[in-house]
C-alpha cells in the first residue's frame, strides 16, 4: 500500500513534469513559428514541436484514469479548468506579444516619436522610394557590438515599406573582417547598399543617409563627379602624396566616378554631370570659366571647391608681389598674384601689356638692360623669359624648382639670376638661356633677396630661413667664374633685401628684425646697425648721391641720407597700410615705386614725398573666390590657421578638426560619432553674417577652441619670416574651415573647404581619421538634389545646460533632494503613525 | 453591462481602502523616503555633472536619464517591500468580504490592490517631477524624452509591483515574498545578458525581448520613442503577474 502511494507520487510528478515541459517546447515551437518564420530548415522547431507531443501524449498515457477523473469529479473539473485556463491565458500573452514583436520588427508598426525629431520615421518621399524597387536591396551595416540600436530601429522601417525587397543584416567588422573588406567597409557605422554587382554607401544611419545611399544604388551607373584640371589642380592619376588616386577608388565604392574636365576647352560643364568639384587649383580661374560655373550653379549644379593657402589671390598676397624698372625709366613691370606679370607706362600709369603663362602667383620681375625683354620668377618654381616687343614667351629657363622668390638682369644684360626656396642662385647666360658652367651657386637656406652689383660683376644673395634654424649670411660670388668673394653672417634673422651701394665699393643687407648690415666688398669686413627693431626692413633701395630708401614691414617708407647714423634723420612717407613686398628705384632719382601687402603698388615722387600713381595692378582678386564671396557670402581667407591644441598629433599647422556643425548632414555623423578628421595647411572659410539673399549658409568644422592663441588664422605672415604668433591681425578661433552653402530657389550648393589636401592620398591612407567619410558625405549632400531627394537630417534638438548652477544653489539642491524632501516625507509618516498609536 | 459597473464599483472601493491603509502604516512612508534620497542623490550628481560640462568628450546633454536609470535599478529593491504584505494578509484575514455587501471575486481583489499600490507608487513619481523643472530653469532639456523617460518609468513599476503582487500571492512569509519579486526583478534585468552567453538566435532574442533594458533605457529613456512592443511589454508581464496571482488565490480558497 505504502510502496504503492509511493510510485503514485512519483508517477504524478513525472506526468506533471512531462507535461510541464511539453507546454514550454510547444510555446517555444509557437514562438519561432511568429519570429523566424516556419522555415523547414530550422530543426529546433521540429525538436521544440516533438518534445511538446512527446509531452502531452506522456502525460495523458502515464495516468490515464486521473484525466478521466479530472474531467468528470468536481475538484478535478475545477484544476483542470484552472490549469487549461492559466495555459490559455499565457499563451495568449506570449503569442500577442510576439505578434507585436514581429509587426514592430517588420516595420509596420512604427515607434511613436513622442519629440518628433523624425530620426525614426520615414519621409513620404523615401516610403515612395522603397514601394518603387524592382530589384532587390541589401543592406550590411557594419557594427562593433551593441551600437547597432540606432541604426536598426531605422533599417526596420525601411524593410518594413520595401514590400520585401529590401533586406538588411549586422555584421561586426571585427568578427568578420573579411566580408568588411569585400565592401570596403573600413570602420565600424558604415552601411553598404548592394543590387546586383552595384554598391553605394552610406556613413551614417540616418534617413537621409540611407536613402541618398539607396538612390545611388538603384540609378545604377555611377554618377559623375568632374574634377575641374588646368589650373594645377590635384589629379586622379597621381599616386604621390598630394595626388587624388585614393580618393578616385574611395568615391568609385560610393558609386561615383571622377571624370577630368578642361573648362577652357568644353566650354560649359556638362549635362551628365553630378557635381564639378575644384581641387586645389594653384592658379586663377579665368572669368569666361567662372562664368561657365554660374550658369551650371544657377540651374541646381553643386560644386566642391577645396582651396589652398596661398593659391590664388593667397600667401604672398593678394595683389602685388613685385616690380621693376626698366633702365630708361620709361617702364614699369609689376608681378602678381592674378599669375600675370604687366607691363605699364611708368609716366602716365596705362597699362602697355599683360603677360601670362604663369600657372600661379608671378613673384618678382627685371627687365633685361635693353627693354626689349623680361624675365619673370613664379610661384610655380619656373623663370620664363619674354620678348616685349609681341609679348609672347620666349623660354622657361632650366635649372630652378620651387617657388622662385628673385630675378635679376644683370646691368650689363649678359646673365640672369634668379633665387628661391630650392637654397640656391642659378645664373644663366641671357643670350643662350643655358645656366652658367658653375650654377647653381649653393647656400644654406631658402633665398629672398638676390642683387647684382653695378657694373654687373658681381652677384650677391641673402639667406632666409630654414626649418627650425635661421641663416642670416650674406654672399657674394664673382658672375665670370662662381667663385665666391664673401661669405659673412650678419644676421641673426631672415635677409629681405640686399642691394649694392651706387659706387659699388659695398653690399647692404635688410633683415626682418630692422638690422642694416654692411659688407665692405674689398676687405670683406662688414658690421650691422639695428635701425628698426619693432617693424623690420622689407625693401631696400639707393638714390645715385647715396640716400637709402628703406621699405617697412609697417608698410612706412624712411628716406635717409648719405652718411645717417641714426634713424631720426629719416623723412618718413605713409599710405601702404601692410608690409612692403620690394621696393624699385626709377633711373632718374625722382621717383621709387613699392609694391605692398594691402595689394596696391604706388609710385612715390621723392622730393614732396606724395604718391602720384596708384597702381591697384592684379588687385581683382581671384575670381572664383570672389564669386564665392560675393555670391555665396563665402569668405575664404587670406590666412594659413594654426592650432596649438592639436600640435601634438602632427605640428600646428596641420589642425585636427573635432567640433563640428550639429545640423549639417554633411557633418552630422562626424559631430555624433565624434570622428576627427585633419587638415595640411588649411586656410579659413567662414560664412558671412548676412549672406546674400536666398542663400544658406552653414559653416561645417572648427579648430580648436579655448584661450585667445590656442587657435587662429594667421594672417601677418602666412609663409614668410616671423615667428608664427597670435596677434589682433589675425582670427582669433575657433576658426571655420569649410562653408556649405544653398539656395534656396535655384537649388544650387556648393561646399568650400580651406584646403585640398584632406582628400588627398596622403590622408585618406589613415583608417584612425574619418577624411575619406568627410568627403562621401559631402559629394553624398552636394548631389541630393541631382537625385531629386531632399530629405532633412534630423533634429533632435540638442539638449543644452545654458546657466549652470554657482555653489550655493547647488548646495541648496543638494540638501533639499537628498536631505529635505525624504525627511518631510519621513516627519509626515512619524506624525500619521504617532497620531493613530494615540488614538488607539 | 451592470456586471461592469458592479466591478468597477468594487475595485474602486478596494482601491480606496488600500491605498489609504498604505498611508496609514509606515512601509509607505520608509520606502518613499528611501526612493527621493536615492533619486535626490542621484538627481544632484547628475546636476554637478552637468555644471561641469560633463565626463564626456562632446559634454553631458541635460536629461533625466542620469536619475532614472539608476532608480529603474533600485526600483527592485523598494517595490517588494510595498507588496510583500499586501496579498498574504488579504489570505490570513480575507477582510474585504466584510466591506462588501456582494462577494468579491478573487481578480478584483489582486487588481484591486495593485491598483493601490501602483497609486502609491505614482505619488512618490509625482513628487520627482520637481528635477525637471530643475533642468528647464537652467537649460533646455528635451522635453519629449524626459516625458517618455518617466512614463515609461511609471509603466516599469506598475509590472515591477505587479511582480509584487504575484510574490505576495505565492507565499504568506514576507521575506520570502519580497525576495522573489527582487529574483523575478533580477531576471528581467540580466537577461540579455545571459542571452549574449547564449550562441542561438532565438534565444537570445527571447532573452533580450525579456529585458527591461530593451523596453524601457534603449527606447523610452534614451530615444524619446514609445513603441508598440514596449507597451505589449509592460502590460503583457503585468497581466501574466496579476492573472497568476488570482489563480493562485483561486487555487489556495478551493484547496482550503
Amino acid at each position: 500500500m505504502i510502496k504503492d502511494k509511493d510510485v503514485r507520487i512519483n508517477r504524478d510528478l513525472l506526468r506533471w513534469i512531462l507535461l510541464g515541459v511539453g507546454v514550454v517546447a510547444l510555446l517555444v515551437a509557437l514562438i519561432a513559428a511568429i519570429v523566424i518564420g516556419v522555415d523547414p530548415n530550422k530543426t529546433v522547431l521540429y525538436i521544440a514541436l516533438a518534445v511538446g507531443a512527446l509531452g502531452i501524449v506522456g502525460f495523458v498515457l502515464i495516468d490515464p484514469e486521473s484525466i478521466s477523473k479530472a474531467l468528470t469529479g468536481r475538484t478535478g473539473q475545477q484544476a483542470t479548468i484552472s490549469l487549461l485556463m492559466t495555459i490559455f491565458t499565457l499563451t495568449a500573452i506570449v503569442v500577442l506579444f510576439s505578434l507585436v514583436y514581429k509587426l514592430d520588427q517588420d516595420g509596420t508598426i512604427s515607434p511613436w516619436d513622442v519629440g518628433k525629431s523624425g530620426q525614426y520615421q520615414l519621409h513620404q518621399q523615401t516610403i515612395d522610394i522603397l514601394n518603387s524597387l524592382e530589384e532587390p536591396v541589401h543592406i550590411t551595416g557594419f557594427y562593433s557590438s551593441g551600437t547597432s540600436d540606432d541604426a536598426e530601429l531605422l533599417l526596420k522601417q525601411y524593410r518594413g515599406n520595401s514590400n520585401g525587397k529590401l533586406t538588411f543584416d549586422i555584421v561586426d567588422p571585427d568578427k568578420d573582417p573579411g566580408e568588411a573588406a569585400r565592401l570596403g567597409a573600413t570602420r565600424s557605422g558604415m552601411l553598404v547598399f548592394e543590387q546586383g554587382d552595384r554598391t553605394a554607401q552610406a556613413t551614417f544611419a540616418d534617413e537621409s543617409a540611407l536613402t541618398g545611399a539607396l538612390v545611388k544604388v538603384v540609378l545604377g551607373e555611377p554618377q559623375k563627379a568632374y574634377l575641374l584640371t588646368g589650373h594645377g589642380e590635384r589629379s586622379v592619376d597621381d599616386f604621390a602624396n598630394q595626388g587624388f588616386s585614393q580618393a578616385q577608388s574611395q568615391l568609385d565604392r560610393a558609386n561615383y566616378s571622377l571624370e577630368p574636365l578642361n573648362l577652357i576647352e568644353s566650354g560649359s560643364i556638362p549635362a551628365d554631370a553630378a557635381t564639378v568639384i575644384i581641387a586645389g587649383p594653384t592658379a586663377q580661374l579665368s572669368q569666361p570659366e567662372i562664368d561657365a560655373l554660374t550658369a551650371y550653379l544657377d540651374g541646381g549644379g553643386s560644386v566642391l571647391v577645396l582651396s589652398d593657402p596661398g593659391a590664388g589671390g593667397g600667401s604672398l598676397g593678394n595683389g602685388v608681389l613685385g616690380a621693376a624698372y626698366s633702365s630708361d625709366g620709361r617702364l614699369l613691370a609689376t608681378a602678381g598674384a592674378d599669375g600675370t606679370a604687366k607691363i605699364w607706362d611708368a609716366q602716365t600709369g596705362q597699362e602697355r601689356m599683360s603677360l601670362r603663362g604663369h600657372t600661379s602667383d608671378v613673384i618678382d620681375v627685371a627687365f633685361s638692360p635693353n627693354e626689349q625683354k623680361l624675365v619673370t620668377a613664379g610661384r610655380d618654381g619656373t623663370v620664363r623669359v619674354w620678348d616685349l616687343t609681341n609679348g609672347q614667351e620666349i623660354t622657361e629657363l632650366q635649372g630652378q624648382t620651387g617657388l622662385v622668390q628673385r630675378v635679376e638682369w644683370s646691368p650689363d644684360g649678359s646673365t640672369i639670376a634668379s633665387a628661391g626656396q630650392d637654397q640656391v642662385v642659378n645664373v644663366w647666360d641671357a643670350e643662350t638661356f643655358e645656366p652658367m658652367s658653375y650654377s647653381p651657386l649653393t647656400t644654406a637656406s631658402p633665398l629672398l633677396a638676390v642683387a647684382y652689383s653695378p657694373d654687373g660683376s658681381l652677384i650677391a644673395a641673402g639667406g632666409g630661413r630654414t626649418q627650425g634654424a635661421v641663416d642670416g649670411s650674406v654672399y657674394v660670388w664673382n658672375v665670370a667664374d662662381g667663385s665666391e668673394v664673401a661669405n659673412r653672417t650678419l644676421h641673426t634673422n631672415p635677409v629681405f633685401a640686399i642691394a649694392f651701394t651706387p659706387d659699388g665699393s659695398e653690399l647692404k643687407s635688410a633683415a626682418i628684425d630692422g638690422t642694416l648690415g654692411t659688407l665692405d666688398v674689398a676687405t670683406g669686413d662688414g658690421n650691422t646697425e639695428t635701425l628698426y627693431p619693432d617693424v623690420g626692413i622689407t625693401g631696400l633701395g639707393f638714390l645715385q648721391d647715396g640716400t637709402q630708401v628703406l621699405a617697412l614691414g609697417d608698410g612706412s617708407v624712411h628716406i635717409r641720407p648719405a652718411g645717417s647714423t641714426s634713424t631720426t634723420d629719416d623723412t618718413v612717407l605713409t599710405g601702404h597700410t601692410d608690409l612692403i613686398w620690394k621696393l624699385v628705384v626709377r633711373p632718374g632719382d625722382e621717383e621709387f615705386t613699392t609694391v605692398s601687402r594691402d595689394g596696391d603698388a604706388r609710385v612715390w615722387n621723392i622730393a614732396d614725398g606724395d604718391t602720384r600713381l596708384r597702381l591697384q595692378a592684379h588687385n581683382t582678386g581671384d575670381p572664383l573666390l570672389t564669386y564665392l564671396d560675393t555670391a555665396w557670402g563665402i569668405k575664404v581667407g587670406d590666412d594659413l590657421v594654426v592650432d596649438q591644441a592639436t600640435a601634438q598629433l602632427f605640428d600646428a599647422v596641420t589642425p585636427v578638426i573635432f567640433t563640428y556643425s550639429a545640423t549639417s548632414p554633411i557633418t552630422k555623423p562626424l559631430n555624433d560619432a565624434q570622428e576627427r578628421t585633419f587638415f595640411i595647411l588649411a586656410r579659413s572659410v567662414q560664412a558671412q553674417a548676412t549672406p546674400p539673399d536666398g542663400i544658406t549658409d552653414t559653416a561645417l568644422m572648427f579648430t580648436s577652441s579655448g584661450a585667445a592663441g590656442t587657435s587662429w588664422a594667421e594672417t601677418t605672415d602666412p609663409f614668410g619670416t616671423n615667428q608664427v604668433s597670435f596677434d589682433e591681425q589675425d582670427i582669433p578661433g575657433p576658426v571655420s574651415i569649410a562653408v556649405s552653402g544653398e539656395n534656396a530657389a535655384t537649388q544650387g550648393r556648393v561646399v568650400v573647404i580651406g584646403d585640398a589636401d584632406f582628400a588627398s592620398n596622403q590622408a585618406l591612407q589613415s583608417t584612425t581619421y574619418a577624411n575619406g567619410q568627410l568627403l562621401i558625405n559631402t559629394l553624398n549632400w552636394l548631389t541630393q538634389n541631382e537625385n531629386g531627394i531632399d530629405i532633412p537630417p534630423a533634429d533632435l534638438g540638442t539638449a543644452t545646460w545654458d546657466r549652470p548652477l554657482s555653489a550655493a544653489p547647488m548646495a541648496i539642491l543638494q540638501i533639499g533632494a537628498t536631505c529635505l524632501l525624504p525627511l518631510i516625507f519621513l516627519v509626515i509618516g512619524a506624525v500619521v503613525w504617532f497620531i493613530r498609536r494615540r488614538r488607539r | 453591462m451592470s456586471d461592469v459597473n458592479r466591478s468597477l464599483h468594487t475595485l474602486w472601493t478596494i482601491f480606496k481602502h488600500e491605498f489609504s491603509l498604505y498611508w496609514i502604516s509606515p512601509i509607505a512612508y520608509l520606502v518613499g523616503a528611501a526612493w527621493l534620497f536615492l533619486s535626490g542623490f542621484f538627481f544632484s550628481r547628475s546636476i554637478g555633472a552637468f555644471n561641469q560640462g560633463g565626463f564626456g568628450f562632446g559634454g553631458l546633454e541635460p536629461s533625466m536619464s542620469y536619475t532614472l536609470s539608476p532608480m529603474a535599478f533600485l526600483l527592485m529593491f523598494l517595490a517588494p517591500a510595498l507588496t510583500m504584505r499586501l496579498v498574504s494578509d488579504e489570505i490570513r484575514s480575507g477582510t474585504h468580504e466584510l466591506l462588501l455587501t456582494a462577494p468579491v471575486r478573487d481578480w478584483e481583489v489582486i487588481v484591486g490592490k495593485w491598483l493601490a499600490v501602483w497609486g502609491v507608487f505614482s505619488v512618490f513619481i509625482l513628487i520627482t517631477l520637481l528635477y525637471p523643472l530643475v533642468l528647464v530653469w537652467r537649460g533646455s532639456p528635451n522635453g519629449a524624452q524626459i516625458f517618455t523617460g518617466y512614463f515609461g518609468y511609471w509603466l516599469w513599476a506598475g509590472t515591477i509591483l505587479a511582480i509584487g503582487v504575484l510574490a505576495s500571492a505565492v507565499t504568506q512569509y514576507q521575506l520570502i515574498a519580497f525576495m522573489i519579486g527582487e529574483g523575478v526583478a533580477l531576471f528581467l534585468f540580466l537577461a540579455d545578458t545571459a542571452g549574449s552567453l547564449v550562441n542561438n538566435t532565438l534565444i537570445s532574442t527571447v532573452l533580450t525581448q525579456l529585458t527591461v533594458t530593451q523596453h524601457y533605457q534603449n527606447s523610452m529613456l534614451d530615444r524619446g520613442l514609445v513603441s508598440a512592443v514596449d507597451l505589449a511589454y509592460f502590460i503583457g508581464l503585468s497581466a501574466i503577474a496579476l492573472f497568476l496571482a488570482t489563480q493562485t488565490l483561486n487555487m489556495r480558497r478551493w484547496r482550503a
